[in-house]
């Protein structure tokens, strides 16, 4: 049986409640100030040529990380430019939203990570980029997701609160 | 829900929905094309770009967060947050379901839709919880 030494676990320290929220609300307002470029409903792909994702997704084609990452952006993406562009502006506004609010936070965190790797994959290698941008994106993630960040100040604290949640939605607070 | 976490979530939609206010007051009341001469945020990536992507909007749309925030203060933890909040995430998906590169309704981006769904997922996690006076 645990002893009372006196001590608060450092969960109650307001410092150490407050961090993980800051990181948490900090990837949501990445995801908030970039999903508005996606833009429907050519998502940058004109007669005049190519701007927004359009571009991302070209030049990702040209100098993705991978070889058969290009060569996916190439021949399935970028012909079916408006799907994937819809798909993007879905799964970034959602990120915004889960993360920002802290509703099922540790889900979302991986969602970032897995857009994040893939962001990175298609664009590291483009002229002007920092690689090291990408893969601290996706650290953040994976602290965000580590901290189970949305259990301080999130929607997930009160949804625990209540009690009697579903395991499987437990593990995605 | 104690009254202090719900008025500091109101007071940061607030604080929001008049900065969102400000930043677009050279667009009109109701535009449904996107602000191009912003008041706070000039060039530069940062803060101007920042700013204009996280606080695009209209006037019209801000007086509409300034009554989400309204509704936080007064519903959330009650009954009522259920209904509110349910409107207010609809009203995030509708707006960015609406969102082209020639506009929206009151000009909204997915940033501010995304603001009003987050908000909306808050009210609706707070009537789950019961409500103490504190």
């Amino acid at each position: 049986m645990a002893q009372d030494t006196g001590v608060r676990p450092e969960t109650e320290s307001r410092t150490t409640r407050i961090l993980p929220a800051a990181l948490r609300v900090t990837a949501g307002l990445l995801w908030l100030s970039n999903v508005g470029w996606k833009t429907p409903p050519d998502f940058g792909r004109s007669a005049d040529g190519c701007s927004g994702l359009c571009s991302l997704v070209e030049e990702g084609s040209e100098v993705a990380v991978l070889p058969p990452w290009g060569w996916l952006l190439e021949n399935v993406v970028s012909p079916n430019l408006a799907v994937f562009g819809y798909v993007t502006l879905a799964v970034e506004f959602l990120l915004a939203v889960l993360l920002l609010s802290g509703t099922l936070t540790r889900g979302a965190a991986l969602l970032g990570l897995g857009q994040s790797i893939a962001i990175g994959l298609s664009v590291a290698n483009a002229d002007g980029e920092w690689y090291w941008s990408y893969l601290l994106m996706a650290v953040l993630h994976f602290a965000v997701f580590a901290m189970a960040a949305g259990r301080f100040y999130g929607v997930d604290a009160l949804l625990r609160r209540r009690g009697n949640l579903p395991r499987r939605l437990e593990a995605l607070t | 829900m104690s009254k202090q976490v719900r008025f500091r979530v109101a007071a940061i939609v607030a604080a929001y929905a008049l900065v969102v206010i400000v930043a677009n007051a050279r667009n009109g009341l109701l535009p449904s094309t996107f602000t191009r001469e912003w008041v706070l945020f000039g060039g530069g990536a940062f803060p101007g770009d920042f700013g204009r992507n996280i606080f695009a909007g209209s006037i019209g749309l801000g007086v509409v967060l300034l009554l989400l925030a309204a509704a936080v203060a007064v519903t959330a933890g009650r009954p009522a947050a259920r209904f509110v909040g349910a409107l207010a995430v609809a009203f995030g998906v509708l707006l960015v379901a609406l969102y082209s590169s020639s506009g929206n309704i009151l000009a909204a981006k997915p940033a501010g839709a995304a603001v009003f769904a987050a908000v909306g997922l808050f009210l609706l996690a707070s009537s789950l919880v019961k409500e103490s006076r504190r």
